[in-house]
């Protein structure tokens, strides 16, 4: 005999993060496994705070020894001493769910995302392909288990009756026959069904505990003493589902390609290639008004490994050139181990917001132009070393460091005068600076210096005296003398108090 | 001759590094004669230097740095105790007159109080120094003039300072030209923050803290070089070679500051006394009537008191102290006035003078108590009473009428020292260390354990457990500074119940602030420190039992019962056979498990067994070994021996075992031939947390003291250890205890409403109270809106008195709704559901909350149909109330009826949930906590409950503590440390549990030594518990 298909199915598969991660190491499924997270907690003294790691999911095999999510990694292991961890990976959650939806989409057209670890089905029309619903059941549960997921299936004339009885079903795939939803579901745990913390409360309260015990309550006290919120919780008890189906259709995929029917070893050949492939690439962005912010240049080599490389953008943008250019350059600085077989380039796109430049921004060269220049004077020199020096908050003599350089934005505060405050004390002599300051000979009379270099010392101020970083390995300690030599010169010498030499540190002019 | 005029301690808090003391023994060092502790905004530490100062043979002189609202800082040295007086009201003005914090003087308010005072215009952050800094130099030019006008050209001085610093050495040329222009003289300072260089990481660490920043980041904001420490004349004079002047002109202004703080002017107010009347006679003439009162006419303990009150009205009037006397017995007589239950503690106690005049309750003579431990010639400070009081709006009130008595700047309440410590310590260095956050969890909870320690053995022992490298420059940096941080004041806080008191103003004897809470005021100084310069001092501590006695009273004398606590029967059989058996829930200071476990082996038959109960039950005793001999000499199971033969006396009446503080320091006088004011020391390093250091300066002292008098080897080392670890007197507190068991046994109602209505207090939960309460026959009504108040009330039965309970135990019940209700209720009785939703204005939650916990049962309705009527929302005053419908909803059964009281009450008066799985537990073989009473020792039995108390004290060897809660009583559960770490979690966690363990029974006292332990399926429901606390 064959039973009329319901018309939902919902495919759910249980601990959901956990699940992600066996599929990624199948090895632990058999084990105890608990997904960990660090929460950070604030003590009480509000002193600093403490990470604690946190259990967010543990697999069925963890939760028979008693770990449950919420625990800490403690308690979860004083429960079950041979418990595996692994940290909670985004990717690993995401990528999982969405092979679930796509595993789904092989069964039927029509799939809604219904959260991590769950997605429904439409059924409707699927009984002629596929047959009755214990087929499409079983022909899901094939599906997801071949990504190697682990699913269990609810088959029902509502997606709410489809996902509690896959909830709650004794195999992995149960069916409610048409009609049959309210007895069926009677015994099911209100739990089951996400309500509101207030409503949950109240119910509780009302010594309700079943989905049969709320689908028994009279819908208009109900609406009375709940409002809406009761009414669906009334209906989901009743195996009602009155939202509208949201179909899930696969977000577009940013990636362009170029296998080579020759091996590339030479990086202006495969500047060509991949100007060919951004120029694809760059033209479906622009088509949907998105610019990339990164790129990812994957190149497949003829020793069959794999090279590839992350192209930070300086902005986001969508021209083919600068981003040649700065391809190119990166692959300069990190050029593949072999001849190149394959090109494969992804966009990380992004929407920008049109925007224009200041009325009082100084006409400056186009923001592509110095991206361009940057890296490639960043090629040369070194990332560390291009940038303007900028003196460090430090008693350290002549501390500075290299602040990168970015390009100017568009507020106010470009154009203010720099405040001057501070710096109008008068005339002040000028230190021409030796760098690095030059090892000299001094000869001292207790510890003033009396010669330089042989040079007679005429008159001398000082010591001034300074010393730092005390903490930590690089303590110093210098006196610093300010010296007039018979010669008439006026400099600064400076004394390393650690080592005991002596330096020239500059001229007065 | 240089004098450093202008030093700064860690009393300029987040800036110096250092105690007073430090500052002191290194002028010693340098042979300094004078020194100037010139802190920030305060004379916080001008005590202290006083004290270490004056023993090294250096004169403290006595300054502070004044806050101006530019945000420079003016140094003002005192010359004569006007000038001490004009620089009090200063800081005081500037501290009142401004939220906490944000204190500042403008230079003018400065112009009308300058008398005695010597200004000098301070370092980088001066006034001048500041503005020539700016390129000001007219402006500075302007203040000099104004200073000069303000504090006469013969006390103001221009201050140079020389760090070796380019820009400061600048700045020095200007100041000198500025001064000479203005005919100001010179003086030198370097302005130390630390006493020796070594200590400037540590003021480069509190520019960090200040700052929110750490060493890394906080670039020029740290000290640039080490140059901030105290100098030796030698080396100022090389430096000021240029300006001699300035150095001599230090020595000579040194010279004219002969202000010491002996010198305070401090007076205590003068009681008002009836005319011809002398404070000394006056006083003699209350205590008499106060003794014919406590003790009749003619007796032979009325003779003794006699004696002993003229004794010591002796030695009162000939340390001039009866105006004090008569100002403590004037509070209380205002306390008794105003309803407020009072009684003086602690060494009050041992004098007959404040039990005749009311201060205290027990009697010293009857119970042959020292009064010497309360008031000695050789002490030479006033003697210290601390008043007991009810917590709460009551003693605000009575520190209210001390303030509205002695005038808003004739009282203030004592500081509180906030010093480093232990694990804040840690993280704070940590912290300006850069090290990252969980290093710096890791440290903090490390730390709390180790005590003082050598920074060496940190290095090599401790951090390396923690998980540090310690060869890493940071870690080892971090060990020092630790070290080095310990006990240096942090903040001032307020005393919890000090209070001081002036004749005239406060504020001419010491700088006052504002506290945190409205109302009252804080002196800078402690209690130590107001001690030390005989100010008079009068604790007024709030505690929460006595809130409760007085409540009991009160609800005694509603219900036409009378008790009076000063006339309670002294040896209640009742009352001390409740004690003998443990059964304290409730009883103050005996209540706990610690307590219980002791109370049938003690077996306390009188008011002196008491007080030792009381008094052993403390870390001290514990820690010092006392109570199992001291309970097995009790029990005759070891022979009563002494330490050392000239210790009989002393010990006599503890059997040899020391267990009160004045024991130990009569053992300290006999044994190591202290004198009383080294005895008293040795009390300082018990009272208070000054420092560990005190006390290992005391410990030195005492082996050296007894080894002069050839005591040696183990006798020594016991009476180290045992004067080491201490206990205070406790009769005051033993006659608390004692009132709290007479009320408890003997006005149930009364006594349990109270303790209820004081919650949170004492150690067990308000569920475990009432079932406590039920066990012993009192009938507990439910919360019922017709009849409830806020608080527990008495009602009278048929069956007698009971307790109702209030309003206040519903959870999230706003006590202004519950006080509408009851109002309302009085207006007209309430009409249905929505009548009382209406009138009393209670939000959904409180009804919903009223409905399921029964509460509105009176008005009609089982729970889950007022459940349902109470969710249906009211259409407004305008409409009428919805019609009732029937309800669909099931009733609750006995188990949700539990979890519906516990959830919105918290309590139970239904079934304990343990009887609802009797039956089941009882075929397992599990007893109840009181058949428990009838196992043999050795017998293996089976133990369920709810943990009300888990406790695993650091005295115990990790051994752990249970006490299990069933219907029908209290069970003890010891975990061995091996069972603990098995079952940690369970043992933990689970709120109820079931044991399995040997039945151990010592004196009466029956426990079961678990050899497993699991717990108990959920019952939808816990009672929280009292943990390790």
């Amino acid at each position: 005999m064959v039973v009329r298909v319901s018309r939902f199915a919902c495919v759910l598969v249980e601990h959901f993060d956990a699940a992600a991660i066996e599929r990624c190491e199948p090895a632990l499924r058999e084990r105890p496994l608990a997904v960990l997270n660090p929460r950070v907690d604030r003590p009480h003294d509000g002193a600093s705070t403490a990470r604690i790691m946190t259990t967010v999911e543990a697999n069925a095999a963890a939760r028979e020894h008693g770990v449950r999510p919420g625990m800490t990694e403690t308690e979860a292991r004083a429960r079950c001493p041979m418990l595996l961890t692994r940290p909670w990976v985004e990717e690993y959650v995401a990528s999982a769910h969405h092979a679930l939806l796509e595993a789904a989409l092989a069964v039927s057209p029509r799939v809604e995302d219904g959260g991590a670890g769950t997605a429904y089905i439409d059924t409707a029309g699927l009984e002629r392909l596929i047959g009755d619903a214990a087929a499409i059941g079983r022909r899901l549960v094939h599906q997801v288990r071949a990504i190697g997921l682990i699913p269990r299936i609810g088959l029902a004339a509502s997606r709410a009756a489809a996902r509690m009885t896959a909830v709650n079903g004794p195999g992995a795939v149960t069916i409610i026959p048409p009609g049959r939803e309210r007895a069926t579901l009677a015994k099911v745990a209100i739990t089951t069904l996400d309500l509101a913390p207030d409503v949950a409360v109240t119910l509780g309260r009302w010594g309700v505990r079943t989905l049969g015990e709320l689908a028994a309550l009279p819908r208009e006290g109900l609406a009375a003493r709940l409002g809406p919120a009761g009414l669906r919780a009334h209906d989901l008890a009743l195996g009602l589902d009155r939202d509208p189906f949201r179909p899930w259709t696969p977000p577009p995929f940013w990636e362009e390609a170029q296998g080579l029917e020759w091996e590339i070893d030479s990086l202006g050949v495969l500047a060509g290639v991949l100007e060919t492939v951004l120029e694809r690439l760059c033209r479906r962005l622009t088509a949907v008004s998105l610019v990339a912010d990164s790129l990812e240049v994957r190149l497949g080599l003829a020793s069959g490994g794999h090279h590839a490389r992350d192209v930070a953008l300086a902005y986001p943008m969508s021209e083919v050139k600068p981003m040649l250019t700065l391809a190119v350059l990166d692959l300069e600085a990190h050029p593949p181990p072999a001849a190149v077989t394959r090109v494969t380039i992804s966009a990380h796109p992004i929407r920008t917001l049109a925007g224009q430049g200041g009325l009082w921004q100084p006409p400056a060269p186009a923001l592509r132009d110095l991206v361009t220049v940057l890296a490639r004077l960043a090629a040369l020199v070194g990332a560390g070393k291009l940038g303007s020096p900028v003196l460090v908050d430090s008693h350290r003599s002549d501390a500075f460091t290299m602040f990168a350089f970015s390009p100017p934005s568009d507020s106010a505060a470009s154009i203010e005068p720099r405040n001057g405050a501070g710096a109008s004390a008068g005339l002040r002599l000028a230190l021409r600076r030796i760098r690095p300051a030059r090892r000299v000979e001094v000869e001292t009379i207790g510890e003033r210096p009396v010669r330089v270099e042989a040079r007679l010392v005429v008159a001398s101020a000082g010591p001034w005296r300074a010393s730092g970083e005390w903490w930590d390995v690089q303590a110093w300690a210098r006196d610093e003398w300010d010296v007039v030599l018979g010669d008439g010169a006026l400099c600064r010498i400076a004394r390393d108090r650690l080592a005991g030499h002596w330096y020239l540190d500059g001229f007065y002019d | 001759m240089f004098i450093e005029l202008h030093a700064q301690s860690a009393f300029s808090f987040l800036e110096g590094a250092e105690h007073p003391e430090a500052f002191a023994a290194e002028a010693a060092r340098l042979d300094m004669p004078a020194i100037a502790l010139v802190d920030r905004d305060g004379v916080c530490g001008a005590p202290r230097l006083a004290r270490a100062a004056t023993k090294a043979g250096v004169k403290p002189i006595v300054g502070s740095e004044i806050t101006l609202a530019d945000g420079s800082r003016l140094p003002l040295l005192v010359e004569d105790r006007e000038g001490y007086q004009n620089l009090c009201r200063l800081i005081t003005r500037m501290k009142l007159g401004a939220p906490k914090g944000s204190a500042a003087l403008a230079l003018d308010d400065l112009e009308p109080s300058t008398a005695g005072l010597v200004c000098l215009t301070g370092g980088a952050r001066g006034p001048l120094a500041q503005r020539l800094a700016a390129g000001d130099d007219a402006g500075a030019h302007r203040v000099l003039e104004q200073l000069v006008a303000f504090f006469g050209r013969s006390s103001c001085f221009v201050e140079v300072q020389r760090h070796y610093s380019r820009e400061q050495e600048q700045l020095l040329q200007r100041l000198v030209t500025l001064a000479r222009s203005a005919r100001v003289p010179l003086v030198a300072s370097n302005q130390p923050l630390f006493a020796r260089p070594e200590s400037r990481p540590l003021a480069d660490v509190f520019t960090c803290i200040r700052e929110k920043t750490d060493l890394d980041h906080a670039g020029r904001r740290l000290l640039t070089n080490g140059e901030r420490s105290l100098k030796s004349a030698a080396a100022m004079t090389e430096l000021f070679r240029d300006l001699p002047e300035a150095l001599d002109n230090a020595g000579e202004l040194a010279l004219r500051l002969a202000f010491t703080l002996k010198d305070l002017g401090y007076r205590f107010p003068e009681f008002p006394l009836p005319p011809g009347q002398t404070p000394i006679g006056h006083l003699r003439e209350l205590t008499e009537r106060g003794v014919r009162t406590r003790y009749g006419e003619a007796s032979s303990l009325a003779a003794r008191a006699r004696r002993q009150v003229a004794h010591e009205l002796e030695l009162i009037g000939r340390l001039d102290l009866a105006g004090y006397f008569l100002i403590v017995w004037d509070i209380v007589e205002h306390c008794r006035a105003h309803d407020v239950l009072v009684q003086g503690r602690g060494s009050a106690a041992n004098s007959a003078v404040c039990y005749a005049l009311g201060i205290t309750a027990v009697d010293p003579v009857g119970m042959e108590l020292l009064f010497e431990r309360f008031l000695s010639e050789a002490r030479g400070e006033w003697p210290d009473i601390d008043l007991d009081l009810p917590s709460g709006e009551r003693r605000e009130a009575v520190i209210q009428h001390v303030y509205r008595r002695y005038g808003r700047l004739g009282a203030g309440m004592t500081a509180n020292v906030i010093t480093y410590r232990g694990r804040s310590a840690a993280r704070e260095v940590g912290q300006a260390l850069g090290l990252p956050a969980d290093m710096r969890d890791r440290l903090a909870k490390l730390v709390a354990n180790w005590g003082y320690q050598d920074p060496e053995e940190l290095l090599t022992k401790h951090l390396p457990e923690a998980g540090c490298d310690p060869t890493s420059p940071r870690i080892r940096r971090f060990a020092t500074l630790w070290t080095r941080i310990q006990d240096l004041p942090r903040h001032l806080g307020q005393h919890s119940g000090g209070m001081v008191i002036a004749a005239g103003r406060l504020d001419d004897v010491v700088p006052l602030e504002p506290a945190t809470m409205p109302g009252r005021v804080v002196v800078q100084w402690d209690k130590d420190d107001c001690a030390g310069l005989g100010i008079v001092k009068v604790d007024l501590l709030g505690l929460g039992m006595m809130s409760v006695l007085q409540d009991s009273l009160t609800l005694v004398r509603e219900t036409g019962g009378a008790v009076d606590l000063a006339q309670l029967p002294p040896d209640d059989p009742a009352v001390y056979r409740s004690l003998q058996e443990a059964d304290t829930i409730g009883v103050f200071q005996v209540e706990s498990r610690a307590q219980m476990a002791t109370l049938p082996r003690v077996k306390p038959e009188r008011f002196y067994d008491l007080v030792v109960q009381v008094a052993i039950i403390r870390p001290g005793p514990i820690v010092g070994d006392m109570v199992h001999p001291y309970i097995r000499r009790r029990r005759g199971r070891e022979p009563v021996t002494y330490p050392h033969p000239s210790l009989e006396p002393i010990l006599r009446r503890t059997l040899g075992v020391p267990l009160f503080q004045e024991q130990l320091l009569k053992m300290a006088m006999v044994t190591a031939g202290f004198t009383a004011t080294e005895a008293e020391e040795l009390r300082r390093a018990f009272g208070f947390k000054r420092s560990e250091r005190l006390m290992a300066e005391v410990e030195t002292k005492l082996r050296a003291g007894m080894a002069r008098q050839g005591i040696h080897g183990a006798a020594a080392e016991e009476i180290v250890h045992a004067i080491t670890a201490f206990a205070l007197h406790a009769s005051s507190f033993a006659l608390l205890a004692y009132a709290s068991a007479y009320l408890r046994v003997h006005h149930p109602a009364a006594f349990y409403a109270s303790l209820l209505n004081n919650q949170p207090m004492g150690f067990y939960h308000p569920a475990t109270i009432v079932k406590d309460a039920q066990r012993h026959g009192l009938r507990i009504l439910p919360i019922d809106v017709t009849r409830s108040q806020w608080l527990c009330t008495i009602e009278s039965t048929a069956t007698g008195l009971a307790m109702r309970m209030g309003l206040r135990y519903v959870k999230g019940m706003r006590e202004q709704a519950a006080r509408a209700l009851v109002e309302a209720r009085a207006a007209r009785a309430f009409g249905s559901i929505h009548d009382l939703a209406r009138r009393a204005q209670l939000d959904r939650d409180e009804l919903e909350t009223l409905a399921a916990i029964g509460a509105l049962a009176p008005l009609g309705g089982t729970r889950r149909t007022n459940l349902w009527a109470a969710a249906m929302p009211h259409p407004g005053p305008l409409f009428a109330d919805p019609p009732r419908e029937v309800s669909p909803l099931a009733e609750m059964a006995d188990v949700e009826r539990l979890a519906a009281d516990y959830a919105g009450t918290s309590v139970t008066l239904g079934p304990h949930p343990m009887s609802l799985r009797r039956a089941a537990l009882r075929a397992r073989g599990v007893r109840s906590a009181r058949d428990l009473a009838g196992v043999e020792d050795g017998a293996r039995v089976h133990v369920a409950g709810s943990v009300i108390v888990r406790q695993r004290p650091g005295t115990a060897k990790g051994f752990v503590f249970l006490s299990l809660e069933d219907e029908t009583g209290i069970a003890n559960v010891i975990v061995t440390p091996p069972l603990f770490a098995r079952h940690r979690l369970a043992l933990v966690s689970e709120p109820y549990l079931v044991v399995e363990g040997i039945a151990q029974r010592q004196d009466g006292v029956i426990s079961v030594r678990a050899i497993r332990a699991q717990g108990l399926p959920v019952l939808g429901h816990h009672i929280p518990s009292h943990d390790f606390g």
